[in-house]
């Protein structure tokens, strides 16, 4: 009998429905006939405007039959518990807002041109092949929430709608300035994303509560008891937020968003960068050593060459952030802070540090300076000795550039890349890799339609790039090499199905393993020069993709899969075929990244944190961190 | 006989204002009771009450002995309920809604559902928010007695209702719930109507039960009463049980309850003369019961002689 109020609730919420539906086919329809540009902005509208809106429709109609035609004393005359009827409705409203954001998810998937554009864009976040967890399913998901846990209160639908929307943005406010964080660049961290969820929890369990207990016809009294209760709850909130991040601050790596770009192999020796400081694992000891507790620091901004290690992180002064550029030695010594934005002294006062780069020795630094809270103004290079010394400024005369991201400063050769991303009105956004002059500041692009310019490796003699970009002729996707003295590029694969998965060179730079398209699986191949391309087993879920490193050896490679639904870990020899097998963990079955040692493999656990070790000779698994 | 319902110190407040305090109230098992009460005395209160639909502030109900607690639903399954307005989803048609209902009662008959509606007229492909009033409470009447419940709540019906959309209720359907002994709660303040099939009949004024009685008993008890007395001042003070009175010079006309021996004793010592009385009818009864200024009266009071 649960189902027939569940299927009324749908039958009643079909016009939303169906506006979401015609949407997506819309969608579908300018996919196929290629109008990019306006795919792209009907998708970001759906996502930005329309989910949200959806889902507060959705939450504020929750009792709007029963107002309407004063069916409430029917509903509540059935024999059906209240506390059941507020449930069902509940999920009646969420099944169908999963259920759109469910079919968007398919459309995705199922139309790969799609999912290349709005992935270039930044409009997704993809996990797992899916939207998963994303800043507009999160608003959407608390607009839904509070909007239906008031829904009771009030027979004007419109006016649960703004409430809804005062009392959901008042709340983000409220995160954001208790969290202290930019909500429009990380949006909710997980401290803000763990308030978001308790705060709703927090309405509906008030909202359940005084449903089942309150007179409907009584509203000013539901509104009062509502109220207590809801702050009571929030109240309550409060400290259980608090534990989980001061708990998360002590155990939980947090963020690593793109861990291999922050750490470097140097023979058994891993460095790695966390968001609340950076830790070195010494292969030797098999421990983890803290180098610097800093705080608001972010991976992005992170630099490691020649025994040094450069990093930007923000200083909180009169309510504004404030970036830093440091420099340490890679053991944590000697730490010093070169570029303070907030002293009012310094050239770079008020200004924004946006990428960071140390040369391949050490010696240099080079840092990308934004225009800081001023609107206009064009980006600039500049760089310095690592002892802060002989700074130079180079102009980036790159108009509509932005996302700037230093890539690799060789030693010699004159020459510093990095990738920009040039935006053009009406057009998406392309990313491009660039080199600058060190000698003249003349600037050259080197390849256009980069894909993931974060994901570029560079060859452990810093004299070769690899990287993934696209040709719009031929709709091809490939996997190309940059030399970095002569400036040349090679294609080394190509594919017509788009690939982001992650590029490994091995520790003496000879070979590069990568993935690409295998029809809808995945597939591990070996590039060595002169000898072409081996390939090996093909893998299902492309998020294990990024699971996999070569040991310190050069030979083998250490690759995790999903086995009858069960992560193991495979060590591979250079035909890639498999000599060893491991089963990981069930504490590591979402797993994040892993890194070859010297006969070891370290894993890094993808929630809660946490780094595990496994002896390939004995074995044995081992929680380290 | 059992008691099928018992109500007892039921109190219910809207904000300041007091809407039931203290209220009792039994009904046998298979019989009809009719409560009266005017416009807003707050028979609607008492019955959302009973369906759990809204919780009273004190009091309990029992449903066949059974406490009930607000949140309780499985009674709700043993009960039809007849609201006085349409309380059915607009968007619903006929047919839809009666399916949705059916799903909640598991003695549902469809059967019986389909020969109602058919001997009603109602057609099923119509939208409710598109029926007349007549045609609502006729769903209403369906939707209740298809469920073949033990107890039908009926509040105030056929309260706008046309004459000969009221005779059809009265004799097409109300007769035959009443054949099938099916205990009925009538709530109404149109007392005419009642006035054939009541059996058991209370009084609901000022948030109380002013009177509950068999119906025979109270048109015995109730009599209006006209005497003349040479000494007005007394009257008040030694003639107990006056609902309503009206005096012209030394003439006396009184509604008096319980009209028994101790009453005729109280007008002999006031030397009372002349004296004549008069049966009066249900609404007669129902309007004396409520007359702002008359005073309460106690429950279960014995019948005159």
């Amino acid at each position: 009998m649960l189902l027939k109020i569940f299927f009324k609730e749908w039958r009643e919420n079909l016009p939303v429905f169906a506006l979401a539906l015609a949407l997506l086919l819309a969608l579908v329809g300018l996919n196929w006939s290629g109008q990019q540009e306006l795919t792209l902005y009907l998708s970001g509208m759906f996502l930005w405007l329309f989910l949200p809106f959806a889902a507060l429709l959705f939450g504020s109609s929750g009792y709007e039959s029963e107002f309407k035609d004063n069916a409430w004393v029917y509903l509540f005359s059935l024999p059906v518990k209240k506390w059941q009827i507020w449930l069902v409705k509940y999920f009646a409203r969420l099944s169908l807002f999963l259920s759109i954001f469910l079919l968007f998810n398919l459309l995705i998937h199922y139309l790969p041109g799609l999912k290349a554009s709005l992935e270039n864009s930044g409009l997704l976040f993809m996990m797992h092949g899916l939207l998963a967890y994303s800043p507009y399913l999160m608003i959407s998901l608390l607009a839904l929430t509070i909007a239906f846990s008031i829904s009771f209160l009030s027979e004007k639908p419109f006016v649960l709608v703004f409430a809804a929307i005062l009392i959901g943005a008042g709340f983000l406010f409220l995160l954001w300035k208790y969290q202290e964080f930019l909500i429009m660049t990380y949006f909710l961290r997980r401290g803000g994303e763990i308030m978001a969820g308790l705060g709703g929890a927090a309405f509906a369990a008030a909202s359940l509560i005084v449903f089942t207990r309150c007179d409907f016809s009584q509203r000013g009294k539901n509104l009062l008891h509502f109220t207590r209760t809801a702050a009571l709850f929030l109240i309550i909130c409060l400290p259980l937020h608090l534990l989980w991040v001061t708990k998360g601050k002590v155990f939980s790596p947090r963020t690593l968003y793109h861990p291999t770009h922050a750490h470097k192999t140097a023979g058994d020796v891993t460095i790695n960068s966390f968001q609340h400081g950076i830790v070195k694992y010494d292969g030797r000891s098999r421990r983890f050593i803290k180098l610097n507790r800093s705080s608001r620091f972010s991976n992005w901004l992170f630099s490691l060459e020649g025994g040094k290690a450069a990093f930007i992180k923000d200083i909180r002064r009169e309510r504004r952030s404030y970036p830093n550029l440091w420099i340490m030695n890679d053991d944590g010594s000697d730490a010093q802070a070169l570029i303070e934005t907030q002293k009012r002294e310094s050239p770079f006062y008020d200004r924004d540090l946006e990428s960071c780069l140390l040369s391949s020795d050490g010696r240099r630094i080079a840092f990308i300076v934004g225009p800081g809270s001023s609107i206009l103004g064009g980006r600039e290079l500049w760089r310095m000795l690592s002892d802060g010394t002989r700074l130079q400024k180079y102009e980036l005369d790159l108009p509509g550039h932005r996302n700037f991201q230093l890539t690799v400063w060789p030693e010699s050769g004159g020459n510093l890349f990095f990738t920009a991303e040039l935006k053009k009105n009406h057009e998406l956004p392309r990313s491009r890799l660039l080199s600058l002059e060190i000698d003249t500041g003349n600037l050259r692009i080197l390849a256009e339609d980069l894909v993931n310019p974060l994901g570029i490796r560079t060859s452990p003699r810093h004299d070769v790039l690899v990287f993934r970009h696209r040709t719009a002729e031929d709709e091809m996707n490939h996997l190309s090499l940059l030399d970095l003295y002569s400036l040349s590029t090679e294609i080394i694969h190509s594919s017509s199905t788009p690939r982001r998965g992650s590029i490994r060179w091995d520790p003496h730079g000879k070979k590069i393993a990568f993935w690409h398209a295998d029809g809808s699986r995945e597939k591990l191949s070996i590039f060595t020069p002169g000898k072409g391309i081996v390939a090996g087993a093909s893998y299902h879920d492309p998020f294990y993709g990024l699971s996999y490193d070569w040991l310190s050896d050069g030979v083998r490679l250490a690759a995790c899969r999903m086995e009858n639904d069960a992560p193991v870990l495979n060590i591979l020899d250079e035909n890639l075929t498999e000599t060893q097998r491991f089963a990981l963990p069930g504490e590591l079955r979402s797993l994040w990244s892993i890194w070859g040692g010297d006969n070891t493999v370290l894993v890094q656990r993808s929630r809660r944190g946490g780094f595990w070790l496994l002896d390939l000779g004995s074995g044995e698994w081992e929680e380290i961190f | 006989m059992s008691d099928i319902l018992e109500i007892t110190g039921l109190s219910k407040s809207f904000g300041r204002k007091k809407i039931l305090n203290g209220f009792n109230l039994s009904i046998e098992k298979g019989t009809v009771y009719c409560l009266l009460g005017k416009n807003g005395a707050g028979k609607t209160t008492l019955f959302r009450m009973i369906m759990g639909v809204i919780p009273p502030d004190a009091g309990n109900v029992l449903f066949r002995g059974n406490m009930l607690s607000y949140g309780d639903s499985r009674h709700k399954k043993e009960i039809g309920f007849i609201a006085e307005d349409s309380i059915y989803y607009g968007w619903m048609t006929v047919r839809r809604h009666l399916r949705f209902h059916a799903a909640f009662f598991p003695q549902w008959d469809a059967a019986k559902a389909e020969a109602y509606r058919r001997q009603l007229g109602l057609e099923d492909n119509l939208r409710i928010r598109n029926l007349s009033r007549g045609m609502k409470l006729k769903l209403g009447m369906i939707t209740a007695l298809a469920a073949s419940p033990e107890l039908l709540i009926l509040d105030d019906p056929t309260s706008g209702l046309d004459v000969p959309t009221r005779r059809t209720f009265f004799r097409d359907i109300l007769g035959g719930i009443l054949d099938s002994g099916t205990s009925i709660l009538f709530g109404t303040h149109m007392v005419h109507e009642i006035e054939d099939i009541t059996q058991r009949t209370g009084i609901l004024h000022q948030g109380r039960l002013v009177v509950q009685e068999e119906a025979a008993d109270l048109k015995r008890t109730v009599m209006r009463v006209r005497f003349t007395c040479d000494t007005p001042e007394a009257v008040n003070r030694e003639l107990h049980g006056i609902l309503t009175s009206q005096r012209r010079d030394r003439r006396y006309e009184t509604v008096i309850h319980p009209w028994n021996k101790q009453r005729r004793a109280e007008l002999q010592v006031l030397k009372a003369y002349d004296l004549e009385t008069e049966p009066l009818n249900l609404e007669e009864i129902f309007l004396s019961f409520i007359a702002d200024d008359g005073p309460p009266t106690v429950e279960g009071t014995e019948p005159c002689c």
